[in-house]
Order: C-alpha cells, then sequence, then structure tokens
C-alpha cells in the first residue's frame, strides 16, 4: 500500500483533506509501559471525523475512550501513527506549539469540571482568551460575557466555582472551552458526574453547538445519550470497532463484534463492477461503507430486474450463507459511484453465527423476509 | 485592570494563607538572620572604629617616675610623636550602699581643654563640666553596672586605709577605658589635685602616645616608645615599663572579628538552609498546583506563561517576607549592636537603614527563591496534561522499589499503623533529604554552638588551672610574712596559703635591641595553687636555680625562644639577672603583657626582697562564692587593723567571671542562632509533612473508610514527623563534629589565642532530641488535624 503521508522531522506539513473532513487518526497505537510491563491501550486506530458531527465515543471504561480523545487534542501522543486535525499534523507538534494550538483550534471540556478554584467564573472564561491572546484585550471580558449567556451563567459571572452547582460548572466548562472560538470540542465524560437532568442541559448545549457548525466528540458513558448523537464510535480493547457492523449486527456483543471488525475485509467497486454473481458458489458475507449496490435476479433471457438497493450500513450475501446453496440473485456496485465494502469471509460467518442464538434467530427472520421479498419481485416481474 | 492569569497568582498567594504564611516565613527566617547580622555587624564594625578614632587613642602607654607639664612639653617634640598626652593616677576602693565593694582606677587628668589623647565625652548631651576639688568623673559602664548618678558622693577607702568622699560630677565615655564587666574594675577620674588628696602623687605617672604613620605599625610605635623612654631616663627618671596592646585597634576588635566571622559564617548557612526549605515549598506548592498547570496547558497555556506566572508568584512571596524581614531584622539589629556597643563599651550611631543590609536582603528574598525553584517550576510545569490530571492518586510516592525500602520492609514488628508511618517516611526521597537536610544542618549547627561552648568552659577551666585559689590578697607594698601569718591563723575558714610574688619586668635575649615586657608571676616552689598545662620541658622544681616557665603570649610575640635559652630579665628598680627558660605552658585568654612563671625564692632574691610578701594566694575550705566573699572580708578588716595597706582583694568567683565575661557574649550570640536555624528546620518540616498530607488524601481516605479514627489519622502523621525528626537528630549528631572542629580550632585561635580542645556537651544533645521531637509533633500537628478532619466522602470524591 502506497504510503499516504510522508514523515519529515521538524516539519509541520499539512495533509489533504477530504472535503469537511476535520480529523484523521492514522493507524494509531498507544502503549503504557510501566514495572509490570507493556499495556496496549490502542490498537492500530484508523478514523475520521467530519465537520458539523456530533460524535459520541462510547466503550466500557478502560477501553480507551479517553486515550482516544487525548490523541486528538494532543494531550497524550501515540506511540504509533499520526494525528491530523483541520489538516495539521498534530503528532509532530512540540509541547509548546500543541499548547497554544489547542488553546486556539480546540475546546476542552472535562468529566470534573477542572474551573480554578481561585478565579471567578468570567475569570476562568477569560484565562484561555488571556493566554493565546486571541481577541484584544479590551474585547475579552464582553466575549467571555457573551459565552457565559450562550450557556445562561451570565447572572453568576462573579461567583467563584465553589458557590454553584456542579452543572453549572459544567456550563461554565463549556463557556471555558469556546474561549477562542474553536471549530472542534472535546469532551471527557461532561455529564459523568451530573444528574440525568443536569446531563441533558449539557447535552442540549452541545446540540446547539453541533447546529451552529461544530464538531463536538464526546466520550460518554451514558447509553441514552449515545444513541441520540449522530455518529457513534465504539471501542473495545483499545479497537474501534466498525459502526458498520454495530449498525448491521447490533444484537452482537462488543466483543463479537470486535471479533468481527477483525476479520473484516475491505473491498472496492467500480460503478457497475459485479461484486458476487447468480448461481455462483457463495463465499462472503458483505456491509457497505460506501455508496449503494444493486441487487438482480436475472430473468431467463439474461436481462435482469433489481430487487433493491441497499446503502450504506446495509448487508447482503447472508441468505445463501444461512441456506447454502448457490447465490440466489447478482450484486454490483450502483452506477452514481463506486462501492465500498468490508466482507466477512464464509467461515467465520458460519462461526459467528454458531456462537450467537440471537443473532442467528434475527437473521433467520432477516432471510425469511428477503426470500419473500425475493419471490414477490419475482412474480411481479416474470420473464 | 490584571489579567486573570496574574489574577490567580495573587488570588493563589491571598487564598491559602496557611501556606502562604509558612512560606514567607521560610523565606523571611534567612532574610531576617541575614538581616540582623549584616546590620548589627555594620554598626558594630564601623561605630566602633568611629568612635575609638574619633577619641585619638594612644598607641602606647609608658609608666615612669612621677614627672611635669615641662618633661612632657619636651617629650612632644620627639621624633614619631604625634601627640603625646600624660596622666596621674591612683586605685582606691568604692563602697556602695548595700556594702558591696568595687575596685576603681582613678585616673588623673589634665585641664579638660588639655587632653590630646584618649579623648573624653560626655554621657550627657551636654558639655562635661571642669572638675572641681574632691570631684570625680565616673566612666559610663561602671556607673551603669554600679547604678551611681551624676550628683551621688561615693566613699572611698585609699590604699593607706584612709576613708574620703568624693562628689560624682559627671558621667563620661571613654572609649580606651576597659569595661566593667571585663576587667570588674570602675574607672574614675579627678584632677591631680584630687588625685593627691586620694592619697596619689601630684604629677603625671603616665604618658600616653600617639605616633605619627600607621598605629598598627607595632614595631613603629616600639620604636618611639624606646625613644620617649631613653630621654626619659635622660632626664633622671625612670621609665617603669611600657604597655603596648594591639595598637590603633580597639581592645575589642578581636572579639568583634571573630564574632563576625562567625556570624556571617552562620548567616549564610542559615539562607543555605532557607533555599533547602524553599525548595520543599515550591515543591509543595506546586505539587498543589500540578491538577491547575494541567488545565491551564489544557486551554492553551505554553511552559513559557506558567514559568512566568510561578516566578512572579515566588518574587511576591519574596516581597512580602521582605516586608516583614526588613523593619525586625533593622530594629533588632540595631538593638543588638547597641546591646553589644554598651557590653563593649563604644558610642553608637544613631538607628538608621542600612542601604547594603537592603539590598542583600533584596537580593536574598527575590534571588534565592527564584534560584531554588527555578527547577521544580520547570519540573512541574514540564508535566503533560494527562499526568498532571491523573496525578492525585494512590500511588503517589512509590514505596518498595530499592535497598532503603527493602531494609525500611523488614521491620515487621511494630504495630500495622506505625509501620504505615515508618514507610510513608520513605516514600518521597527527595523531599525526605531535602527536610531532613534542613533540620540536621540546624541540629548540626545547635550541637556545634553547645560543643563549641562546651570547649570554651574546657578552656576556661584549664585557665582556671592557673588560678587555684579562692582569695587573692595584693598588698601595696611588701610584707615580712611573720607580719601577717597571724592575722590568718585567726580565721578559722582559712584552709592553705601561699605567698606569691608578682613583678612586670622587661624580657630580653643577649643581644636583643628591643625588650619584651612581661608579668612575672613567682609561686613558691612546689605550689598547690596553679596546675599549668605544660607543651614543653617542665614546670619549675624547687632546686630550679632562676629558672623560667614561659607561655604561648610570649612565644607569639617570640617565637624563636625555645626550652634551654637563656634570657635576661630587667626590673623596673634597674636590676638586671639572667634565666634559663625549662618550660612552655598554653593558657587560654588574651593575657597582656605576657605571663612567665619562676619560683618566689629566686624572684624575691633577684628584686632584693627576700622573705617579703607582694600577693597571698589563699585556699578556703569551702569553695562557694559566699565563703570566698567572707574571707575576703575578714581579711580586709584584719589587714586595716594591722595597718598592712592591702591594694586588692579578689575573689576566684570574680575572676572566674572576668575571664567568662568575653565568651558569654559569643555564646549568647550563637544560641539565639542556632535557635534560628531551629525555628527554620520547624518550618521545613511543617511544609513537607503538609505537603505529605496533601499528596496522600486519598490514602487517607481510603484508611479512614477501613476504620481509621480521628487519632488514628493523627498519630500516622505526627509518628512520620517525629520519625523525621528523630533521624534528623541521629545525623546532626554525627555532622556536628566535623562543623564543631573547624569552629572550635577558628574561634579559640579568635578569642582564646589557642585552639580548644574539642568536648561533646552531652547536655546539648539532649536538649536538641527534645527540642526536634517537640518541634516534629508541632510542626506535624497542623497537616495532621486537617488531614482528620477530611471525612471519607469529601477525600474519595477528591480527583
Amino acid at each position: 500500500m502506497p504510503r499516504l503521508f510522508s514523515r519529515k522531522k521538524n516539519h509541520h506539513h499539512a495533509v489533504e483533506f477530504e472535503a469537511g473532513e476535520v480529523i484523521r487518526l492514522v493507524g494509531i497505537d498507544k502503549t503504557f509501559r510501566n514495572a509490570a510491563g507493556e499495556f496496549p491501550v490502542l490498537k492500530n486506530i484508523n478514523v475520521r471525523f467530519y465537520a458539523g458531527e456530533f460524535i459520541g465515543v462510547i466503550g466500557k471504561s478502560g477501553s480507551g475512550k479517553s486515550t482516544l480523545i487525548n490523541m486528538v487534542t494532543g494531550i497524550d501522543r501515540p506511540t504509533r501513527g499520526e494525528v491530523y486535525v483541520t489538516g495539521e499534523a498534530v503528532h509532530e507538534m512540540s509541547e509548546n506549539r500543541l499548547a497554544r494550538w489547542r488553546g486556539r483550534r480546540m475546546g476542552i471540556v472535562f468529566q470534573f469540571f477542572q474551573l480554578l478554584p481561585t478565579l471567578s467564573l468570567i475569570e476562568n472564561v477569560m484565562l484561555p482568551m488571556d493566554f493565546c491572546r486571541v481577541y484584544p484585550s479590551r474585547q475579552r471580558r464582553s466575549k467571555a460575557m457573551e459565552l457565559l449567556e450562550l450557556v445562561e451563567m451570565q447572572d453568576h459571572a462573579r461567583k467563584l466555582p465553589s458557590e454553584i452547582s456542579g452543572g453549572q460548572q459544567q456550563r461554565v466548562a463549556i463557556a471555558r472551552a469556546l474561549a477562542n472560538d474553536p471549530p472542534i470540542l472535546l469532551a471527557d465524560e461532561p455529564t459523568g458526574n451530573l444528574d440525568s437532568v443536569t446531563a441533558e442541559v449539557i447535552f442540549g448545549i452541545f446540540k446547539k453547538l453541533v447546529d451552529e457548525g461544530k464538531t463536538v466528540v464526546m466520550v460518554t458513558h451514558d447509553s441514552s445519550l449515545a444513541k441520540r448523537v449522530n455518529r457513534t464510535v465504539l471501542i473495545a480493547d483499545g479497537q474501534i470497532v466498525s459502526e458498520f457492523v454495530a449498525r448491521a449486527l447490533p444484537q452482537l456483543t462488543t466483543q463479537q463484534m470486535l471479533k468481527i471488525t477483525n476479520q473484516l475485509q475491505p473491498m472496492r467497486f467500480e460503478p457497475g463492477a459485479v461484486i458476487l454473481s447468480q448461481g455462483a458458489e457463495p463465499d462472503r458475507f458483505y456491509i457497505i461503507t460506501k455508496g449503494t449496490v444493486e441487487i438482480a435476479l436475472q430473468r431467463p433471457g439474461g436481462s435482469d430486474v433489481v430487487v433493491y438497493r441497499p446503502g450504506v450500513g446495509d448487508f447482503f450475501g447472508e441468505v445463501e450463507l444461512m441456506r447454502g446453496g448457490a447465490n440466489l440473485a447478482t450484486a454490483r456496485a450502483g452506477l452514481e459511484g463506486p462501492v465500498e465494502l468490508v466482507a466477512l469471509s464464509k467461515a467465520a460467518f458460519i462461526e459467528l453465527i454458531q456462537e450467537s442464538d440471537s443473532t442467528r434467530q434475527i437473521l433467520d427472520a432477516i432471510v425469511a423476509n428477503r426470500l419473500e421479498e425475493n419471490l414477490r419481485t419475482r412474480q411481479e416481474n416474470p420473464a | 485592570m490584571i489579567s486573570p492569569r496574574w489574577k490567580k497568582i495573587l488570588k493563589d498567594i491571598v487564598g491559602y494563607k496557611l501556606r502562604t504564611l509558612l512560606v514567607i516565613l521560610t523565606i523571611g527566617v534567612g532574610v531576617y538572620a541575614i538581616g540582623i547580622i549584616n546590620s548589627s555587624l555594620e554598626y558594630i564594625m564601623t561605630d566602633m572604629e568611629a568612635d575609638y578614632q574619633s577619641s585619638n587613642p594612644h598607641d602606647a602607654m609608658i609608666f615612669s617616675d612621677p614627672f611635669d607639664d615641662d618633661l612632657l612639653f619636651n617629650l612632644r617634640r620627639v621624633e614619631g610623636v604625634a601627640d603625646l598626652d600624660a596622666r596621674g593616677g591612683t586605685s582606691v576602693t568604692i563602697h556602695l550602699p548595700q556594702g558591696e565593694k568595687a575596685q576603681a582606677d582613678v585616673i588623673g587628668l589634665p585641664a579638660l581643654d588639655e587632653i590630646r589623647v584618649d579623648l573624653l565625652s560626655p554621657e550627657d548631651p551636654e558639655q562635661i563640666p571642669p572638675l572641681g576639688k574632691q570631684e570625680v568623673y565616673i566612666e559610663f559602664s561602671g556607673a551603669q553596672a554600679l547604678k551611681i548618678k551624676r550628683g551621688d558622693t561615693l566613699d572611698l577607702t585609699l590604699p593607706d586605709g584612709y576613708r574620703r568622699q568624693v562628689r560624682v560630677a559627671a558621667i563620661i565615655r571613654d572609649v580606651n577605658a576597659i569595661p566593667y564587666v571585663f576587667g570588674l574594675q570602675v574607672t574614675l577620674y579627678a584632677n591631680l589635685e584630687t588625685i593627691g588628696w586620694l592619697g596619689g602623687t601630684q604629677d603625671y605617672t603616665r604618658l600616653l602616645l600617639a605616633v605619627t604613620g600607621d598605629p598598627r605599625d607595632e614595631a613603629h610605635v616600639e620604636d618611639v616608645s624606646a625613644r620617649l623612654a631613653e630621654k626619659i631616663e635622660e632626664s633622671g627618671k625612670s621609665v617603669y615599663f611600657t604597655r603596648i596592646f594591639r595598637p590603633g585597634r580597639h581592645f575589642a576588635s578581636d572579639i568583634t572579628q571573630s564574632l563576625g566571622i562567625f556570624l556571617t559564617f552562620l548567616g549564610g548557612l542559615s539562607v543555605f538552609l532557607g533555599a533547602f526549605l524553599i525548595i520543599n515549598s515550591i515543591y509543595a506548592l506546586l505539587t498543589q498546583q500540578v491538577r491547575q498547570i494541567g488545565v491551564m496547558k489544557a486551554i492553551g497555556a505554553t511552559q513559557g506563561q506558567l514559568i512566568w506566572m510561578y516566578v512572579l508568584m515566588l518574587v511576591l512571596f519574596g516581597v512580602l517576607s521582605l516586608v516583614i524581614a526588613i523593619p525586625l531584622s533593622a530594629s533588632h539589629g540595631y538593638a543588638t549592636a547597641r546591646g553589644t556597643a554598651e557590653y563593649l563599651n563604644f558610642r553608637i550611631s544613631e538607628f538608621h537603614l542600612s542601604r547594603s543590609t537592603i539590598q542583600l536582603q533584596v537580593l536574598v528574598a527575590i534571588g534565592v527563591p527564584v534560584l531554588a525553584g527555578i527547577v521544580p517550576i520547570l519540573r512541574a510545569t514540564q508535566t503533560t496534561i494527562r499526568e498532571a490530571l491523573s496525578s492525585y492518586g494512590i500511588q503517589a510516592g512509590k514505596f518498595g522499589n530499592n535497598v532503603i525500602d527493602r531494609l525500611v520492609e523488614m521491620v515487621r514488628f511494630l504495630p500495622r499503623p506505625l509501620l504505615i508511618s515508618l514507610r510513608n517516611t520513605f516514600r518521597r526521597k527527595a523531599r525526605l533529604v531535602l527536610t531532613l537536610s534542613g533540620l540536621t544542618l540546624a541540629g548540626a549547627m545547635f550541637l556545634s554552638v553547645m560543643n563549641l561552648r562546651g570547649s570554651m568552659n574546657l578552656a576556661i577551666d584549664d585557665a582556671l588551672g592557673y588560678l587555684l585559689s579562692d582569695v587573692n590578697v595584693s598588698f601595696a607594698g611588701y610584707y615580712r610574712m611573720d607580719e601577717l601569718e597571724p592575722w590568718l591563723e585567726n580565721i578559722p575558714e582559712i584552709d592553705y596559703y601561699e605567698s606569691w610574688g608578682i613583678q612586670t619586668a622587661d624580657l630580653l635575649v643577649p643581644g636583643d635591641l628591643v625588650s619584651t615586657q612581661v608579668l612575672i608571676f613567682a609561686p613558691p616552689a612546689g605550689s598547690r595553687m596553679i596546675e599549668p598545662t605544660l607543651t614543653s620541658g617542665r614546670w619549675l622544681l624547687p632546686g630550679d636555680k632562676n629558672g623560667i616557665v614561659i607561655g604561648n603570649h610570649l612565644l607569639a610575640a617570640r617565637p624563636d625562644l625555645k626550652v634551654g635559652d637563656e634570657i635576661i630579665i630587667k626590673f623596673s628598680n634597674g636590676k638586671e639577672s639572667r634565666w634559663r627558660i625549662v618550660g612552655t605552658f598554653i593558657m587560654a585568654g588574651n593575657v597582656s603583657p605576657p605571663i612567665v612563671y619562676s619560683n618566689a625564692e629566686d624572684l624575691a632574691a633577684a628584686l632584693g626582697q627576700v622573705n617579703r610578701v607582694s600577693q597571698l594566694r589563699i585556699q578556703t575550705k569551702a569553695h562557694d562564692p559566699v565563703t570566698q566573699q567572707r574571707v575576703a572580708d575578714a581579711l580586709e578588716r584584719a589587714f586595716e587593723e594591722a595597718d598592712i595597706q592591702v591594694a586588692q582583694v579578689l575573689t576566684g568567683t570574680l575572676v572566674t567571671r572576668q575571664n567568662t565575661a568575653q565568651i558569654d557574649l559569643l555564646v549568647i550570640f550563637m544560641v539565639v542562632m542556632a535557635g534560628l536555624l531551629a525555628l527554620v528546620g520547624g518550618l521545613g518540616l511543617a511544609s513537607t509533612m503538609s505537603m505529605n498530607v496533601i499528596e496522600r488524601t486519598r490514602e487517607i481516605g481510603v484508611i479512614r473508610a477501613i476504620g481509621a479514627a480521628n487519632s488514628d489519622v493523627m498519630q500516622l502523621v505526627i509518628v512520620e514527623g517525629v520519625l523525621i525528626g528523630l533521624i534528623s537528630f541521629l545525623l546532626a549528631a554525627v555532622f556536628a563534629i566535623p562543623i564543631g572542629l573547624v569552629l572550635t580550632n577558628l574561634i579559640g585561635i579568635a578569642i582564646l589565642q589557642t585552639p580548644l580542645n574539642f568536648v561533646v556537651a552531652y547536655e546539648g544533645y539532649l536538649i536538641w532530641v527534645t527540642v526536634v521531637v517537640v518541634l516534629s509533633a508541632l510542626a506535624s500537628y497542623a497537616p495532621a488535624r486537617s488531614a482528620a478532619k477530611l471525612t471519607v466522602r469529601e477525600i474519595l470524591a477528591y480527583e
């Protein structure tokens, strides 16, 4: 595979980002070392985030969620791999450059708020402005006040952190994170220390910020909140579970998803290219990660009829693998553009359904459904 | 308006009052020590010299047959004479209202406007009134000690036993007079007419010489004195002796100089010690700030910005400590200097702030914390955000991965809470080392000071081996022993007595041009009143014919002399005789003129006073001061009745006091400094303990959660503090030995003219171990209390 990014010492080079892409992690490994040995915390992480996304990073405690966020903020450095944020190579920056860059490009919200206890709320919000000098000093107070208004804390501006509740502290912490108007906000369990009502308010603020065009990456434990973001990244054992697997087979345990994720094989097809042919021996289970696929049944005359068009997150190929026998239909890349897929081998698929009864039952139901649909299509489109 | 980051620093200083106070005190103690030492030394050195020089001091004093103004006028033209003045004199005993007595030297003055050398100045603002008949001035230190005021009438006994009364016309300052505490002798001044009325001669008997050129050139002073002596002898009068004692310098310049060396050493040490503690305090402070540093970095602060913030914080601490230390040290420095000036009898200038002292203090208060803090600040601001945000955990301070830990771990027989304290002590090794160095240095200094004091006391005890009598009676003339004996037998408390000869004389080696003045003490052969410390040869034997033993003071002036040498002794009556050196001895203290010993019989023979006595040395049955005084009084009464003229009666206690007076000053200074060092050490321990408690907050929560009561938590912390204290004591005991050796050598040579024998003063060790345990317990009490106050919920929520 050709190297996408070349690294040169002491040269902070930018990379070409796709339209809307703001964060890109490439092959990140992170290993912690202590007297007892080495602990890999992140393993070969590849992920991209896009502007205006509200991303929920979820996973069990110790799975590596916070470490992943720390890679993005530059709070921690990868053992191997590359981190790009808005095109800049974070992993190559010096601590000092990183500090200044972080202050301007990123807002960080901590679980325990971390307001400085000796400064009033407005002073806490002004502090990043003071460090990064984005605004002239005359404007800082009014800017900070605007931010406090945004989080509805303007009436408490002169209070000390100890005089307000945890939820209020977190609002101020968000205002502080927004001090230098960064495009990206990273929040590590921002609601982890709050009751559900307060958590809802904080979530609402993030939602509003996303609507205004900010990108928010939020680590959370709260599954109800996780469902309401527009993209989730599930981490297990230091690896990202393919979001397509999670979406396609939500009945699986995280371990199963991860296992599958590791067995997936990425594939790419140009528009119109055949992915599998009717009558051939089935060998894979496919999940679509980009583009649209056409599933077509051959008519005796050689022409065919498209029975349905699965899109991103949909899967196909399971019917034959479960029932046995040759492929019942042809699958090919849609004509609108190239198609990207991840594929699971037949053996791995069979192992999976043998392991998980619920998956088998659900897949059985899906298969039955699809067969029925096939039949109906055939009847409606007789050769 | 101040920007938030500077505001944060200000608020951190104001908000954490106890910590701020601790840091300010830590810096302040060193700044205070430097200030008090520097300012007091500055006053002492400059004012002593200024007062001394303004009196146009004599460089030599020549005692001779009585002479008049004509001779004085002639002598003033001798080459090398800058100024020449003359004095008469006699000695009297003052009877004080409470029945006490004091010896007084009465100096016969010329008319006030004729005094050229050893100028006097009034104690009161007004001019000195001229002396009338039967009037005296009294020297300030004596007047103070004996509570004599202007206008008082003094009751005097003359050497011949007559009683006289004089009126005190003024209290005056005489920087050239030996202060009362040193000689236990009052100096009075009268005109020559009054001197005659008091039993002295109405003529001058001594010359005060101020030389041209460098007065510190002793050979030059000796030359000019010798020319004067020659002229006097040419006029047909005898010169008795010439006294040249450290010309060009105040008599106490040696003491103040060594005090200066010693105090500067201690001041430097306290700053050094302070630096350790400042490092410690700054680590403590930054430990508390690590998390905030992490947050500030996360929101965009660069390391440079953070460094400046904390450096400014240190500068502010320095400024605050200056605000406290400058006024305190300036006023205490002045008080110290005033006390010293009074003690050493010189006049001190008005209170003023010393620019150089303040400059030094500013340098120390700002420079030392910044220098000491730069490494901790660099380290703290280098902490990565991840480390900073996760640094409060149970794992702070590793234990168990080196030899010391494994040794400590082998101690298992103690109760478990004690074991925790013991092992906690060794968790933060760098910090432990810093705290220990502070406390250890303080302890080592204290112990060295106590050892030094012990060594000095030993030296004085040794010196007292030359003064084993309880009462010394000096007669105004020579008396036959059989004349005195009946009176002595009448006093039952007298156990034993000896008759001694005492005579000043000039000593020279055949071929010498210049002689050295010596004081000859002549005990009877086989005397029980002297236990000398010999350095070579042997002591006098009964059969010695003109044998002589010389001491370290003479050897300092004449290093060429040795056992076996033949010398010539020239007495004031003009007689010369030859003597042989049989031994050398060492005696601590300033002795001038140098003392030599001969057998009483030989001295009497040389003087032609065989079987006559000039001094009696008496041992009483009991040796306490009261008995000594009773016997002294009884002797005086008896000899008065017998019409035997007594010049002076001194008890052994008084002699000892004369000898220890100089050293007491030094010891007081040293103990005060050691106390300051102890304070610095205690502060350091307090800050270490609070640091430990802060770091282990979570751990304390866990201990509480599993059932530890308040007292258990407090005990945990206090025992750790006391353990540190005890370790520091052991180390201090070891380090006190080399420091003590250096000190005893330096101070011994400077003050007592001889290196001291090193003494281990056990009481010092006892005091210090007590102090250190109490100090450690106190220093860890506050942190222990705050640890005990924390609730489990608070602690475990403390993230």
